[in-house]
């Protein structure tokens, strides 16, 4: 029995030498292994008198048990300090640098466009897309504006020799739509538009308007004023408000200009509203009997209304972009800073 | 157009109306006001003055060393005005009196005292005029503020005119009075005019109109006129409205025109004596009476005497009967013409007068009458002298037809989609002057008066705005609308352009950019360019930018030359408009064209082109769902290189080019750089069926993976390898890739394919694999490959 007390103590002198899994291998060889120190103390056993083998038996099990599980305890924490290491092993990130992956960019006008895109296809608005190159008829006639109208005039027409012209406005596309579709109808149409003009910082030959139009039986002033309201109030992420001044436009009556109130300043007054609390935004208003009959539709039975919403313009708001020659320059260093979505 | 609230004033009653209020809601409910001038706020301390005395300065040439009655005392002035004399009445700006920032105070003139100023027109803003002091009327009271003996304070607002195109009955103060009327609900004052009486039985004009583009010609005579400036009143409105006092009898053709729309002319009556009205027969020169001389051409309209011409009908009067100091009597104009022609005539001419301007709008041809009558009235007014010594002599050739609408207020409700009360709507149309017929039930029939029915008032909907915009646009309560809900897709033709540009931006490091429709000539030439171009602008103002673009590669070329010095290696793409081809029926056939070119300073070609491989083989397996293929070609412009240029093809069909820009124009960009790129008509990509994903059963039995090295001859391309690899009569094929490709010193290239095959119902077994195995080598030893051993 001394023995026993002994192999226990000396066990434990190694066991707290033991620092890694391969000294633990050895330590199980040493005591419990085929020639190991209890094993030997086992094969005793034939010598022991009878009476006294039960306990003996007892004392070399608990023995056993003992050892494996001051084992298993060590092994415990063997892992334990593996995952410590593992985690202590780990470099420190400075994760305020930024990452360095390369991203290209995005047209301001794009980004803008499908933004106005999600917003009328959630009124229900379907969106089509039109030409560049118009017809006059198109273009001019079909919207009210026949020769020699002075409206003509007033936007500075690029000619091509084959008697078209590149569209000045996006109006120029009601009338096929209206074919398309016929009424009841609600559409808006984005696209590229041209003036025979000078460049300077304001104006450009070639700039994007959304063109939109509602045609049903009952559509009335007061329900356009309620869409450009709540798309508006959209586009701006900000309760926005609009009135409606009188404007002439052949295109419809009665003409509208919309006016939205400031949201840089929520209409208290600042430099983009020029301190009257109201920027001028898009032409609009109840499309023109003459319209409506040219593009196959009963004025009798039906109405509707139209906006132009130059969205050249609201791309410069949105991004404060100062000089619209810049949206078709190609300077990807400025035009880049419009970060994708 | 600027606009007098003081000349309003006259037609409208605006006391306890706040103006400020009156001119915004006038920008809500008529047409937008630019600007608001307050005329002669900034001027005080100014009186009457009287000069009592002129002596020389001494030393001076030009300085005249005045006493002048102030009413309360008399002052020493000293005046360099070249027009003073004794007796005249002048405004006298005394010490402290402010004209604008100027202060007047003692001064020291060639060393002289001078206790005040007195003022030029210039100097106290009535007029631009600086050649003398400002001559009051001899009834002007001696030391009274200037202010009560002159119409100076005034506010003036400006219309843009752009929004009064459509309104030919806004062009003068009385039409502009009648909306004011209406928006406050006040009552329009008549107009004062000489009546008709007064021209009876006197001697007859003779007049003959021949054009068929002169609607309305009416004229008389007056003489006996000694007046020779306008009343100063007169003057001060014709300047704060944009104009300048010329003559009398000139100032109240300008002054009737801003009152009523009506252009007018007068001919001095010596020289004018008989009219005649017609479009020449042939080119000629005439002097107009701003000293120019024109080349009228055939079909111009003209007033003419005994066969010569006086005035461009509509645009200007000539030189040769214009009035002069002179002038006694006087043959007024009172005429209405055809809009186009004027339009057209003026335009031609170079010359878009204040008279052409108006006519252009289509004006009321029933104006003429009582502009005449309200001319001679004001002549007779302010010359008490004159006299009328003709008949109104008038020729009305063509009237507007008479309009008559019909709307019902149920009609109204729903257009503007509120109730408006039916008195509302009558009395804002009535106050508009429109006449209100018939009433039954709620059915209105109104006449359009006159001047508007020239070209403005058409239909139902035009009564609609009339009522709307009076009411109040604010009085409009926003409302959704009752409709059926369907869903909205976004077409795939708009969807899949934006999916494109965002996989080429966020994926492959692009960077967006628009460019214009048209080629830039220039750059173009820089470059070596020489696209084609099947259709041109015939009007552009640059002329160097009128051919529209067949590809939208120069166009990108042009960016990558713009931005070369901020970056070494990037790319740049567009979705643009471009026409390849007239159609048949003479129309442009305008295609959308996805182009995306990549640059790289150092660059290898080879190198670059397998990167805009990947971005093709990603936009059309991942984005756009349509099969790819390549074929090598021949490309039809010089500044792409021959080798490694292939036709793209989507679905089979050719839809676009891959390519190598020449060296010659790389050079041209940067010296060694490298540019390719690829263009792909977008137009035909959005009309090709998608490939739609549908799931193949998976083995449950394993996988078996066989490797191939085949030795690759030099005229085969990877798509024929393929082709052949899946061209193997089994059903055992799950996929055939390619690992590996050799390539040694001499060119000898090798690849290494990668069989997956597995069956359906079973395990493989050695006789399977070992007849697989020699059915692909047979399949590739028919086609000349042999594997490399």
């Amino acid at each position: 029995m001394e023995k026993l007390d002994e192999v226990l103590v000396r066990a434990k002198q190694d066991l707290s030498c033991v620092n890694n899994k391969e000294g633990l291998g050895s330590f199980y060889q040493n005591y419990l292994g085929k020639n190991g120190k209890v094993t030997e103390l086992m094969k005793q056993m034939k010598d022991i008198p009878n009476e006294e083998k039960k306990s003996f038996g007892m004392a070399i099990n608990n023995l056993k048990q003992e050892l494996q599980s001051l084992m298993n305890e060590k092994e415990k924490e063997f892992a334990k300090k593996k995952i410590q290491d593992r985690i202590d092993n780990t470099k420190f990130v400075d994760l305020t640098i930024p990452s360095n992956k390369k991203r290209g960019s995005l047209h301001p006008i794009t980004i803008l466009q499908e933004k106005l895109i999600d917003i009328f296809l959630s009124m229900g608005f379907t969106v089509e897309d039109g030409q560049e190159i118009e017809t006059e008829y198109n273009n001019f006639e079909a919207v009210n504006i026949p020769k020699n109208h002075p409206a003509r005039d007033m936007q500075d027409t690029f000619y091509l020799d084959n008697g078209q012209v590149l569209k000045t406005h996006t109006s120029a596309a009601q009338n096929r739509i209206m074919k398309k579709y016929g009424a009841p109808l609600k559409a808006i149409f984005p696209g590229r538009c041209f003036r025979n003009e000078e460049l300077d910082a304001s104006h450009e030959n070639t700039f994007f308007q959304i063109e939109g139009m509602m045609i049903d039986k009952d559509v009335s002033v007061a329900n356009l004023i309620y869409f450009m309201k709540e798309m508006l109030t959209n586009v701006f992420g900000k309760q926005i408000n609009v009135r409606l001044r009188p404007g002439f436009f052949p295109f419809v009556e009665p003409g509208f200009e919309l006016d939205i109130s400031c949201p840089y300043c929520d209409g208290k007054g600042c430099r983009v509203c020029k301190h009257s609390g109201w920027i001028e935004l898009c032409p609009c208003g109840m499309i023109h009997p003459n319209v409506l009959k040219m593009g196959g539709i009963d004025p009798e039975q039906y109405q509707g209304f139209a906006f132009g919403l130059g969205f050249s313009r609201l791309a410069m708001m949105d991004f404060d972009i100062t000089e619209i020659r810049l949206l078709n320059s190609g300077n990807i260093k400025a035009l880049s800073q419009a970060k994708i979505k | 157009m600027k606009v007098s609230i003081n000349w309003i004033k006259d037609f409208v009653d605006l006391d306890g109306i706040n103006i400020e209020e009156l001119i915004s809601k006038f920008t809500m409910g008529v047409a937008e006001v630019e600007g608001i001038e307050y005329k002669g706020k900034d001027i005080s301390g100014v009186v009457v003055g009287k000069i009592l005395s002129v002596e020389q300065v001494p030393n001076s040439k030009k300085l005249h060393l005045l006493k002048v009655d102030a009413g309360d005392e008399v002052l020493q002035i000293v005046c360099g005005a070249p027009n003073v004399r004794v007796g005249l009445l002048t405004p006298l700006a005394k010490i402290g009196a402010k004209l604008g920032d100027v202060k007047i105070g003692k001064a020291k003139l060639a060393g002289v005292e001078s206790y005040g100023m007195c003022c030029g027109g210039d100097e106290i803003g009535i007029s631009d005029d600086h050649s003398g002091i400002v001559e009051l009327d001899e009834d002007a009271v001696v030391g009274q503020d200037i202010k009560q003996v002159i119409d100076m304070e005034d506010i003036v607002f400006e219309i843009d005119n752009k929004s009064l195109t459509n309104r030919p009955d806004l062009w003068g103060h009385y039409g502009i009075a009648r909306e004011i009327a209406a928006l406050t609900g006040r009552k329009l004052k008549p107009l004062e005019v000489e009546s008709k009486e007064n021209f009876k039985d006197l001697k007859k004009i003779n007049l003959s109109v021949e054009s068929p583009d002169c609607y309305r010609y009416t004229t008389a005579c007056m003489k006996n006129i000694t007046r020779k400036k306008s009343p100063i009143n007169m003057q001060i409105r014709l300047y704060y409205c944009g104009m300048r006092g010329i003559n009398f009898l000139a100032d109240v053709t300008n002054y009737i025109m801003l009152e009523l729309g009506q252009p007018m002319h007068a001919f001095d009556g010596d020289i004018v004596k008989k009219i005649e009205v017609y479009n020449l027969k042939q080119d000629l020169q005439f002097k107009t009476l701003d000293g120019n001389m024109r080349n009228l051409q055939k079909g111009n309209m003209v007033i003419a005497t005994n066969g010569t011409p006086v005035a461009i009908a509509g645009i200007m009067g000539g030189e040769d009967s214009e009035i002069t100091d002179s002038t006694t009597s006087v043959l007024i104009e009172s005429a209405n013409f055809d809009s186009y022609k004027v339009r057209t005539t003026a335009i031609s001419l170079g010359m878009r007068t204040e008279a052409s301007a108006r006519y252009e709008k289509s004006l009321d041809p029933e104006m003429t009458m009582s502009a005449l009558l309200r001319y001679v009235k004001l002549i007779k007014d302010a010359d008490k002298g004159a006299v009328i010594c003709s008949e109104i002599c008038d020729v009305y050739n063509k009237k507007y037809d008479k309009l008559e609408i019909t709307i019902t207020k149920d009609y109204i409700d729903k257009y503007v989609g509120i109730e408006i009360p039916e008195k509302t709507i009558i009395d804002i149309l009535t106050s508009l002057e429109f006449n209100l017929l018939e009433n039954k039930n709620g059915t209105y029939k109104f006449a359009v008066p006159s001047f508007r029915a020239t070209k403005d008032i058409n239909g139902k909907a035009d009564l609609v705005e009339e009522v709307t915009r009076i009411y109040g646009y604010d009085n409009i309560t926003p409302k959704s609308i009752k409709q059926i809900v369907k869903p909205t897709l976004l077409d795939r033709n708009i969807s899949l352009e934006y999916d494109v540009k965002y996989a080429l931006a966020d994926r492959f490091n692009l960077n967006e950019t628009h460019s214009y429709i048209w080629d830039d000539v220039n750059c173009n030439k820089a470059l070596n360019l020489n696209p084609v171009s099947v259709i041109r602008c015939v009007n552009s103002i640059n002329k160097d930018n009128n051919k529209i673009r067949s590809t939208i590669i120069p166009s990108l070329l042009k960016v990558i030359v713009e931005n070369k010095g901020w970056y070494n290696d990037f790319g740049t793409f567009e979705i643009g408009r471009v026409v390849k081809k007239i159609k048949e029926d003479g129309l442009a056939d305008e295609t959308k064209s996805l182009g995306v070119v990549i640059y790289n300073k150092n660059g290898k070609i080879e190198e670059e082109l397998l990167k805009l491989k990947e971005i093709l083989d990603y936009l059309f397996s991942y984005i756009m769902k349509l099969d790819l293929s390549l074929s090598l070609d021949i490309p039809t412009v010089d500044y792409y290189i021959q080798k490694n240029y292939y036709k793209i093809f989507a679905n089979g069909v050719e839809v676009g080019d891959i390519f190598a820009i020449h060296p010659l124009t790389c050079d041209n960009i940067e010296e060694n750089c490298s540019v390719v790129g690829f263009e792909i008509n977008f137009s035909a990509i959005t009309g090709l069926d998608k490939i739609s994903t549908k799931f193949e059963k998976i083995s449950k039995f394993p996988i078996t993976k066989l490797d191939f090295n085949f030795l690759i001859p030099q005229n085969k391309l990877y798509k024929d390898i393929i082709f052949y690899a899946k061209d193997i009569k089994t059903d055992l094929v799950y996929n055939v890739s390619l690992l590996d490709i050799y390539e040694n010193n001499d060119g000898a290239k090798s690849y290494t394919l990668h069989y997956e095959i597995t069956s359906m119902e079973r395990n493989l077994t050695n006789e399977d694999i070992e007849q697989f195995h020699s059915s692909v080598i047979n399949k590739f030893k028919d086609n000349g490959i042999e594997l490399k051993l």
